[in-house]
């Protein structure tokens, strides 16, 4: 009786263990059918300032009240922190290195929103030449099982048609040798020009 | 078949797992981690060229052919790698998630130190297979041979395959305690792992051998520097050297909003400029993954996240 006890209490836990590894892939896609317009509305206003500025934005607080600001410019990255309370700082900062300060600010408020923990432009290689890719993640629940460690919904939007396997699985090119992996993760498809995975770090 | 239930199988993990982190701990504590080491003498003269004298080096080679022991790196590219380098070493990047920011910084050193030196030895590399740079031989192992020029999804290391072999004979030639229980690269994604990590000591003794530097070192791998001036301390030496800080790179690089964090440094790099406001703000200019950043920080956070300071300097020779 004791053994039968053990028994179901070692299922249990190995249910809730693979069942936090599972379940967020389901829920990701649903966040992102949910929110498809607003998730892609961020990628495409972001896409849209980044030609004007090189820059990257994220949050560094569960809070979503810490905004982190890095401006490109040829010879330096400029890396900021703006609390709650210094929206005109922010305002003036962005001004001051060109960026179009409302874009932005707009673009902060959408993220937020979203609960969208940082947005950048990751360059990767096809045939050996250089493109770029748009990587945006988010943390949309508040609340993470105890053995669900990966907890950041990472998407990566392509500029054109990727490959993928029969398991959805993005691979490098055509010929399907290599798995494409980003900051070391294997992604999915969620269309052809957009991957998922999730992840344990927002960046 | 010999078999064992889950608690003795769990005791026997645990105590493994103690066991490993008592060795890490005593090789930690013989490591030679210093809080001051300083080497009140100077033995020779620090060999120093300019990158002219390495453009004028690899100029001079018309051709180069195809390596028999880099099969992976064909030798037009090498030369265009190394020729970025020499002219561009900002621009040198460790890749993607990988381990290679020690490697990063110390060729920083050596691309500001003596770019010839290090042309020759990559040329000697390719040439050879081996090759000697001040006291120190390579030798790379047929493994680091063989993945040399094929690392992907590393960014614009992917393009660079002179860069792939450097990072990966550094971290082939030079072990650390770190590397006690990963000493030989086995299989692809070593370089992200504890293969290719670089405790504090290893790395002021790799400046101090590949370049032959005088490394006055500051700090260790678990216990912050004892200087009550932080500040004061770095500035003092930033004109008189390079300097490198061990930094701990989740507090500088959030990359998750977990409360608890690992205390331990992990990142290096070169600090060009630092400075303090009437407000007592320090704003610093560090190089890193191929480009240089700005950021100011307060004093508290700067203690926070420096576990180590390098200051290392040229041996003159006295007149």
């Amino acid at each position: 009786m004791v053994k039968i006890k053990q028994l179901y209490v070692m299922l249990l836990l190995v249910a809730v263990a693979t069942s936090s590894c599972s379940v967020p892939k389901k829920t990701l896609l649903r966040y992102y059918s949910k929110n498809q317009t607003t998730l892609d509305g961020i990628e495409a206003a972001y896409k849209k300032l980044y030609a004007q500025r090189p820059f990257s934005l994220g949050f560094s607080d569960k809070e979503f009240n810490y905004v982190s600001v890095t401006v490109i410019t040829d010879s330096l990255q400029y890396i900021y922190e703006f609390g709650p309370q210094e929206e005109a700082r922010l305002a003036d900062t962005l001004v001051k290195y060109k960026l179009n300060a409302q874009g932005v600010i707009s673009l902060i408020s959408k993220m937020r929103a979203m609960h969208c923990t940082w947005i950048n432009t990751v360059d990767y290689y096809a045939a050996d030449k250089p493109q770029f890719m748009i990587f945006l993640s988010a943390r949309p629940v508040a609340f993470s099982a105890p053995f669900g460690y990966k907890k950041y919904y990472i998407l990566a939007y392509f500029p054109e048609p990727q490959f993928f396997d029969e398991e959805g699985r993005l691979y490098a090119s055509k010929r399907r040798r290599r798995l494409r992996k980003i900051n070391n993760e294997v992604y999915s498809k969620i269309n052809d020009r957009v991957c998922y995975t999730i992840s344990e770090n927002f960046r | 078949m010999l078999t064992f239930s889950a608690p003795i199988l769990m005791k026997f993990v645990i105590r493994r797992k103690y066991l490993s982190f008592g060795i890490l701990l005593m090789l930690f504590c013989t490591s030679g981690v210093a809080v001051y080491s300083q080497q009140t003498w100077i033995k020779d003269t620090t060999q120093t060229s300019t990158p002219a004298d390495a453009m004028a080096f690899i100029n001079k080679i018309d051709s180069l052919p195809q390596s028999a022991y880099w099969s992976n790196i064909p030798p037009a590219m090498l030369l265009n790698n190394i020729r970025q380098n020499i002219n561009h070493p900002l621009r040198l990047y460790e890749g993607i998630s990988t381990n290679f920011c020690a490697y990063a910084a110390l060729s920083y050193l050596v691309l500001h130190t003596n770019p010839l030196g290090y042309a020759q030895l990559m040329v000697g590399l390719y040439t050879n297979g081996q090759a000697k740079m001040e006291g120190v031989s390579f030798k790379p192992s047929e493994k680091i041979r063989q993945v040399a020029g094929t690392l992907r999804f590393k960014g614009a290391l992917d393009i660079r395959p002179a860069d792939q072999l450097w990072f990966l004979c550094l971290a082939d030639h030079f072990k650390g305690y770190l590397n006690f229980f990963s000493r030989r690269y086995n299989k692809e994604g070593d370089e992200d792992r504890l293969w290719a990590s670089v405790n504090y000591a290893k790395f002021n003794r790799m400046a101090e051998q590949l370049l032959n530097l005088r490394v006055e070192a500051a700090g260790s791998d678990l216990i912050r520097p004892w200087i009550s001036d932080l500040y004061s301390y770095i500035h003092s030496r930033i004109g008189t050297g390079i300097v490198v800080l061990y930094l701990n790179n989740t507090f500088l690089y959030k990359k998750s909003h977990t409360t608890l964090k690992l205390g331990v440094p992990t990142h290096y790099v070169v600090l060009e400029k630092i400075e303090q406001d009437e407000d007592g703000l320090i704003t610093v200019v560090y190089w890193d993954y191929g480009a240089r950043s700005l950021r100011q920080v307060t004093p508290a956070f700067l203690k926070k996240i420096v576990f180590g300071v390098s200051h290392c300097i040229q041996k003159k020779q006295h007149g």
